[in-house]
């Protein structure tokens, strides 16, 4: 709509420049550039700052799996971007049944974290904020643009209960080293171990998970 | 009208047909100034040849073609039109077959191909100008030069794209199959400069009073070397910078005492090699610098946008040549209106309307951001190109009507010699201004490592206030332009030594 006024300006102040007499070109000139003017004016308005828009928040908050074959517990894997660690990539399934793990890289909208819950499940969350036009009026003017719904930042929160872990993509690569027995003492412990897991996880399959992620974060130190 | 012009030798001229051809071909020759811009990857790798000697390709064109165009001015007098008309194209087919050629170990070969290209170029910028000027009578001077305006405003406007165009993939049209290779630039436009050349042998005909001039060598060697390094020093200011003495300073300060020499020379000539007596009249001189302020403010954006498209955008060469088209077809379809008008009104009121609108579509590119909607992007720089159709014909109409009629062919030389100089060193501005700026901005390296998605950030920044300055720098080109154009005479000017002719 915008561009259909800009264009109606253009055309009035043209006209009225080169094909009126005297008093009347003036007038429409004048008119005519004022229209440009503001017109201009809007669309820089909205190319760069968002006029007619406001930001509006939308959450959406799906259920995620173990990036591993872990049994009874559930990893969420991440490997830091750049040494300083403030950004990571997150890697974890979308459905239980998926043969692929999910991987998730940062971009310059995105930014994420992650939290502890209570329960047993956890969940992925994401919370998008969205540039959406105010009203249908400017919706009308600027929806040739195609901006509207663009998006300004996304917070993608990673929310992990007890019977889970996250571990860093050369942690989990150390822990398979570390948890390997070699001994046959090794052997003989971890199989006396893994008898009582077998048995909790009958009984009470969070807290054997819960125990599973205790003694990984003691093999690991972290 | 019509019926009564006759050429040299007293034959009836086709008008219509002479300037179609003259136009089609012009077209064809013209659009090659900047198709190779979409190529240069392409033939980086089929050559393989850096950036940097890929890059010569297009400074070798602009160079040549600079150095033609003042030559253009003794080869108008000297030369039947006819004839310059039929050596060009035959100059421009031989270099495009060489250039369809090119095995492709002799980076060298294409070279020569380009530098023939440039020659036909520098040859039919002034030449569509002159001839256009004689075909049509005084009173639709504008008009005339409103058809040249669709071409010289057009054609370089187009290039891009439709090379971007045939490098997109395979197409296949009337059963023939293009292939998306470079090879296919120049054989696409072959068949339309034979068919052009065939049929001026017949349609062409010397329409300019020809004098046997002799070659004045000094002004020759003199204009080639003067203009020459002074278009090469612009031309290496991307690479090398403002500061560089060996590839700028220095060539440019050559350049320019060259010139003060040939300048000096040409005022104690009889008959100088290019009259640059016509600037002691101050309404073509101030045409000439608006002129010059038009063709910056067109060609600078032209080159900056693709620049941000591409870069900030993703874009695919096609794609942003694709934003910017309706852009050139505006220019194409307003400028022969722009000359129809100039006939009515003279250039005064169509020029600050003009110079108004080019500066309210520049101003708000300063506010580029990483988000802005092409749809946005395409309708600001079709009003600047509506902008410029206003401007840049009617301008050069004014400029030839302040001039005596012998006097044209040298007018049209001098007019375009400092229009393409204006041009290389605009862009050579803008160019440095939007590298220096992102030089200041652009992160260290060592930040890459540390947070690649803040260096991202800070690199995307440092981008758009490159293109932020030289889009300002763009702006302030355009506001003095707008601010000379009020000296403009009123209405419709025309020479002021009439009398002496008719006497």
């Amino acid at each position: 709509m915008i561009l259909l006024i800009l264009f109606l300006f253009v055309a009035l102040a043209f006209i009225s420049l080169m094909f009126l007499d005297k008093q009347t070109y003036v007038i429409g000139g004048v008119i005519g550039f004022i229209g440009i003017i503001l017109s201009v004016g809007l669309i820089t308005a909205n190319m760069a700052n968002h006029f007619g828009m406001e930001t509006k928040v939308t959450t959406h908050k799906s259920m995620m799996y173990s990036a591993t074959n872990s049994k009874g517990y559930g990893v969420l894997l991440y490997q830091p971007v750049g040494t300083s660690g403030k950004e990571n990539v997150y890697i974890y399934r979308k459905h239980e049944q998926d043969q692929k793990p999910t991987i998730v890289k940062p971009d310059l909208t995105m930014t994420t974290n992650r939290q502890e819950i209570a329960g047993n499940q956890a969940y992925r969350v994401i919370k998008d904020t969205r540039y959406v036009y105010k009203n249908d009026f400017w919706k009308l003017m600027f929806s040739i643009a195609g901006n509207d719904g663009e998006l300004k930042k996304r917070q993608v929160t990673y929310q992990l209960p007890q019977n889970w872990i996250a571990l860093t993509t050369q942690q989990a690569k150390n822990l398979q080293a570390k948890m390997t027995p070699k001994t046959d003492e090794e052997k003989a412990a971890v199989a006396q171990q893994q008898e009582a897991l077998a048995e909790l996880a009958q009984n009470d399959p969070d807290q054997a998970g819960i125990k599973q992620v205790q003694q990984i974060k003691a093999t690991l130190n972290i | 009208m019509s019926s009564e012009l006759k050429d040299m030798n007293g034959k009836p001229i086709n008008k219509i047909a002479m300037m179609a051809l003259l136009l089609i071909g012009s077209f064809v020759i013209i659009l090659m100034q900047t198709s190779l811009g979409t190529a240069l990857p392409s033939l980086m790798t089929a050559f393989n040849v850096d950036s940097a000697g890929v890059q010569w390709l297009t400074t070798i064109f602009l160079m040549v073609n600079g150095i033609m165009v003042p030559v253009s001015a003794f080869l108008n007098t000297r030369v039947p039109t006819k004839y310059l008309y039929l050596s060009a194209l035959l100059i421009y087919i031989i270099g495009t077959v060489i250039a369809v050629v090119t095995p492709t170990n002799a980076f060298w070969l294409l070279m020569v191909a380009r530098a023939l290209q440039a020659v036909a170029a520098g040859i039919v910028m002034p030449l569509m100008q002159v001839v256009a000027l004689a075909l049509f009578g005084e009173e639709s001077r504008g008009k005339a030069l409103g058809m040249v305006g669709l071409v010289i405003g057009m054609a370089p406007a187009l290039g891009p794209t439709l090379s971007g165009w045939i490098l997109d993939q395979d197409h296949t049209f009337l059963g023939l199959t293009i292939a998306g290779n470079w090879r296919s630039i120049f054989m696409l436009v072959l068949p339309i400069a034979i068919v052009v050349l065939l049929i001026s042998f017949i349609y062409f005909k010397n329409i300019l009073p020809t004098r046997d001039v002799k070659l004045n060598v000094r002004s020759l060697i003199e204009s080639t070397f003067g203009f020459g390094l002074i278009l090469f020093g612009s031309a290496m200011v991307s690479d090398h910078g403002w500061m560089s003495f060996t590839w700028v300073i220095l060539p440019m300060l050559l350049g320019l005492l060259v010139i003060a020499e040939f300048a000096w020379h040409q005022s104690r000539m009889k008959v100088p090699f290019l009259d640059l007596s016509v600037f002691k009249n101050r309404q073509f001189t101030i045409t000439t610098i608006l002129v010059s302020l038009t063709f910056i403010a067109m060609i600078g954006v032209e080159m900056v946008l693709p620049i941000y498209m591409q870069r900030v955008r993703g874009l695919s060469p096609l794609n942003s040549g694709l934003t910017l088209l309706p852009g050139a077809l505006m220019m194409g379809a307003l400028s022969p209106l722009a000359g129809y008008l100039y006939d009515k009104h003279g250039a005064r009121r169509l020029v600050i309307f003009g110079f108004s609108l080019v500066f309210i579509g520049t101003v708000p590119f300063y506010k580029l951001t990483e988000t802005t909607p092409t749809i946005f992007i395409t309708t600001l720089y079709m009003l600047r190109m509506a902008g410029i159709a206003l401007t840049m014909m009617p301008l050069t109409s004014s400029a030839m009507g302040v001039l005596r009629q012998n006097q044209v062919a040298q007018g049209t030389a001098v007019n375009n010699t400092i229009r393409q100089v204006a041009a290389s060193l605009g862009t050579a501005v803008l160019s440095s201004i939007m590298q220096s700026v992102i030089n200041d901005h652009t992160p260290t390296s060592s930040l890459k490592i540390k947070d690649p998605l803040e260096y991202a950030q800070q690199m995307l920044n440092a981008g758009l206030s490159g293109f932020h300055a030289s889009f300002l720098c763009a702006a302030g080109f355009v506001l003095v332009a707008f601010i000379l154009a009020f000296f403009l005479h009123k209405g419709k000017v025309t020479a002021a030594e009439p009398e002496e002719e008719k006497a």
